[in-house]
């Protein structure tokens, strides 16, 4: 049965020959060396491989011509990244743009409808008289301008829910669930987490219209 | 008996070193052109050892040295900037391996070419020759960790621990793999004293 040191000593051969063995190693080691034929002949044996792999030397490439092609590449590189990125920049402000505008849009098709549909109502509410909402709106909801159209989409329909109201400016909207059975109790907490959202609140009394 | 290392690159060097990476990170090309001339020839030496395409070992030092002008300022220092560059250099070549191969590596044709150009050698040259060929035909045998770990240690110098950084491994992985290296080794290499009998414990390993 060899000794602890035997197999620790066989272990650092090479972290001897290449000098990274720690000094307690070293010292571990050479005491057992001296002593242990084994050990002594993988010493030498990894010492052949170790002198064969120092002899191999290649001629090395000139260094300038090398550099110089690297510094071409990165000037390149930089090149392309100075020149489409304000392109890339504008497009993506662009379409931020138009998304916000194309809320808007939706926003102000809905509230037309709506305005319509509420023209045979009185041109004037009372104080006793219940707020005018769309049947089943049941939160309100204000994104944020970098809400995209389709962040905004995923959004909603992801929680099974719909605009149906929204505000003159267009920036507060009324939503309400597309199946009113299968509303998502915790749809509140829900959006009020994601991000892109401003505002979420539960309109009162929403479930019993 | 033993060696004791001598670094190319003692503490002030690594010092050094640090101070280019930290004024590489601010698009220093002066600093870049010094740590390149530092380590072109360290790494066109390692890489040549697994490719005999020098077009394609003065791309790997490129590319190594191009992911260090991108990423110097991700250098945390949690191991030397050495390493830290050479670990990038493996992962270049094994990328390269992975995706070539079918490429002879360690330039037998090259060196062949160049050997009878050569004058006639003397018997040392000679004797360097033969150890030279023989181990490079024995280390091709081996699997590419346990090769690149054996050069790593023997070629490059590095320690246990700097090369399980390098390889992004643990250290007694690196231990595992010099181990079934060292005995294919003994194996594949008689002329080298490989035929002599293990002792027990290896050989019942």
């Amino acid at each position: 049965m060899p000794s602890p040191q035997h197999r620790r000593t066989w272990d650092l051969i090479p972290w001897l020959i290449n000098g990274t063995a720690s000094a307690a190693d070293r010292s571990l080691a050479e005491a057992h060396l001296a002593a242990c034929t084994d050990c002594r002949d993988e010493y030498a044996f990894q010492s052949r491989v170790h002198a064969g792999l120092d002899v191999d030397t290649r001629v090395v490439g000139e260094v300038r011509p090398a550099f110089d092609r690297l510094l071409a590449r990165i000037d390149a590189e930089q090149a392309i990244d100075a020149g489409p990125a304000r392109p890339r920049h504008l497009l993506r402000a662009l379409a931020a743009t138009v998304a916000i505008q194309a809320i808007g849009l939706v926003a102000l098709a809905t509230w037309a409808i709506e305005r319509h549909r509420a023209d045979d109502a009185p041109a004037y509410r009372t104080l006793s008289a219940p707020e005018t909402l769309p049947a089943r709106a049941s939160l309100r909801f204000v994104p944020s301008p970098e809400l995209s159209v389709g962040q905004l989409q995923r959004l909603l329909g992801e929680r099974g829910l719909r605009i149906v109201g929204t505000n003159d400016g267009g920036t507060i909207y009324t939503l309400a669930p597309v199946a009113p059975g299968r509303a998502d109790p915790d749809v509140v907490a829900r959006l009020r987490a994601a991000p892109g959202v401003l505002l979420v609140e539960p309109i009162a009394n929403a479930s019993d219209r | 008996m033993e060696q004791t290392r001598t670094d190319d690159d003692p503490a002030s060097g690594s010092a050094t070193e640090l101070d280019w990476l930290r004024a590489i990170a601010r698009q220093d090309r002066a600093a870049f052109e010094q740590l390149y001339r530092r380590y072109h020839g360290l790494l066109s030496r390692f890489l040549s050892r697994f490719t005999a395409r020098r077009d394609v070992i003065e791309e790997m030092v490129n590319e190594t040295l191009w992911v260090v002008w991108r990423t110097a300022g991700s250098f945390r220092g949690e191991s030397k900037v050495r390493t830290w560059i050479i670990g990038i250099a493996y992962r270049c070549l094994m990328k390269h391996l992975r995706d070539h191969p079918l490429e002879p590596t360690y330039g037998a044709g090259e060196r062949d070419q160049e050997a009878l150009h050569d004058p006639a050698p003397d018997e040392s040259d000679a004797r360097q020759a033969e150890l030279r060929d023989w181990l490079r035909h024995g280390l091709a045998l081996l699997p590419d960790e346990q090769r690149m770990t054996i050069e790593l240690a023997y070629f490059l110098g590095q320690s246990c621990e700097e090369i399980a950084a390098i390889m992004n491994c643990a250290v007694g992985t690196v231990k595992a793999r010099m181990f079934h290296a060292r005995l294919r080794l003994r194996n594949t290499l008689p002329a080298l004293g490989g035929d002599a009998p293990l002792p027990s414990h290896i050989a019942r390993a």
